[in-house]
């Protein structure tokens, strides 16, 4: 065979494969496997090129198409996006993957046994949108703590219940539509959220000291090296969240939202007024080792004196 | 649409009759592609289609009527053969009747209106 013939073959064969792209890969390889064999034979039978010998490339694939009873329609596959056929493709793949998916769990299809699961997503979304609710700070009611939240999500199971049982009262279409997908983000919100609730209010890692060595404290008096009582002191973490030593929620008005600040309950001070660090040792040695240069401002400075040791470090110098 | 009222197209009509005529081929002997395509043109069927015939082959393949055999050549490619099995043999006996019933039919309408 000469190299144009070899060439004339590649190129119409690529064609005929191309107007065939869209069949699933399996079918198009079996019809395309032996083309260029036969294409070489009516080339060498009856010369000439092959578009004179057997149409167009795409009207040739058409036709083998039609013959092999690979589609409907040949043109029509032709024209749609490959999206489409995808998605064609899916959706008619649907039953069979409903029936295999069913066997795997005891069913015929498993659709039937989504189908009881109904009453079960009732409730869910309920849930799901009353805890999106309270997430949202719509109504101000806090979580379960307040006796309208459990109101409210007791309302909302009810009719929820009745709306998929009964499909009374009749909503538009867009209405249902729209709740179902806030009912989803609810879910994935409670998933998402599920350990840290759970542990918010089952464990007692809530109390950040519990069980380590601050578990007994209930208040913390600051001082300085004076032995001044600090107060308002907020102590912070290495990442820059507030430490909650002691018992916090009892000093607190309601509010929250702000970082503790040490001693807690001002009010009422428990402690004599000689708190125990200044009886200790550290405190009290340091007011004479720093003279009143020792601003308040900066209690974290010590008590060692920096000035008196750099001079002597200089003075060796001219030995070099 | 209406045109193909009018005459009778060859085509149309090969499209109908195209597996029993490839089986037909293959009663008596294997044959490749290129040369089935052959014998149908030299029985007189001149204007059946390259891939028709082609398609038709994998059709009747994946249908379980045929069984295929590759020969290797020297000279040129490899020859995929086609053969009827037990299957095929069945299928063409089968058509043939159902093709010789209707053909019977047509001959007579067309003896008694011509």
């Amino acid at each position: 065979m000469t190299e144009a013939a070899t060439i004339e073959i590649d190129y119409y064969y690529e064609r005929v494969a191309a107007a065939l792209a869209d069949l699933p890969k399996e079918a198009r390889e079996e019809l395309l496997e032996d083309l260029p064999a036969h294409f070489a034979e009516v080339i060498e039978e009856q010369g000439g090129p092959l578009v004179d010998r057997l149409g167009p490339p795409a009207t040739y694939a058409a036709e083998l198409r039609a013959a092999a009873g690979l589609d409907t329609g040949p043109a029509e596959g032709a024209d749609r996006a490959p999206l489409v056929v995808y998605y064609e493709r899916f959706v008619a793949a649907l039953p069979d993957l409903d029936q295999r998916a069913g066997k795997v769990i005891g069913y015929p299809r498993a659709t039937e046994f989504l189908r009881l699961l109904r009453p079960a997503w009732w409730i869910a979304r309920a849930v799901a949108i009353v805890v999106l609710i309270f997430a949202t700070d719509i109504l101000p009611t806090e979580r379960f703590d307040d006796p309208l939240g459990w109101l409210l999500i007791a309302v909302a199971i009810v009719v929820s219940i009745r709306i998929g049982a009964t499909g009374v009262p009749r909503l538009p279409r867009w209405i249902g539509f729209a709740t179902t997908a806030v009912a989803v983000v609810g879910t994935l919100f409670v998933v998402a959220n599920a350990p840290r609730l759970l542990r918010q209010y089952t464990s007692p890692d809530y109390y950040p000291t519990a069980g380590g060595p601050l578990s007994g404290v209930t208040n913390v008096f600051p001082v300085d090296e004076q032995g001044r009582h600090l107060e308002r002191v907020t102590l912070y973490d290495q990442n820059g969240n507030p430490i909650q030593v002691g018992d916090y929620w009892r000093c607190t008005t309601g509010d929250g939202s702000k970082p503790a600040a040490y001693p807690l309950c001002l009010g009422t001070p428990r402690p004599a007024e000689t708190p125990e660090p200044a009886d200790s040792g550290p405190p009290s040695a340091t007011p004479s080792a720093s003279p009143p240069v020792s601003s308040p401002a900066s209690p974290s400075v010590t008590a060692s004196p920096p000035p008196s040791v750099s001079p002597p470090a200089v003075s060796p110098s001219p030995s070099r | 649409m209406h045109s193909t009222l009018l005459h009778v197209d060859t085509t149309q009509l090969l499209k109908g009759v195209l597996d029993l005529a490839v089986l037909a081929v293959l009663r008596d002997e294997d044959g490749y592609g290129y040369d089935i395509l052959r014998r149908l043109r030299s029985a007189g069927l001149d204007e059946v289609g390259d891939a028709s015939v082609y398609g038709t082959l994998r059709r009747l393949f994946q249908a379980g009527m045929l069984t295929t055999y590759v020969v290797p050549s020297e000279s040129g490619p490899h020859r995929k053969y086609y053969a009827l099995n037990a299957a095929g043999r069945t299928q063409l006996g089968a058509s043939g009747k159902v093709w010789r019933g209707f053909a019977t039919t047509m001959d007579q309408l067309i003896g008694e209106t011509s």
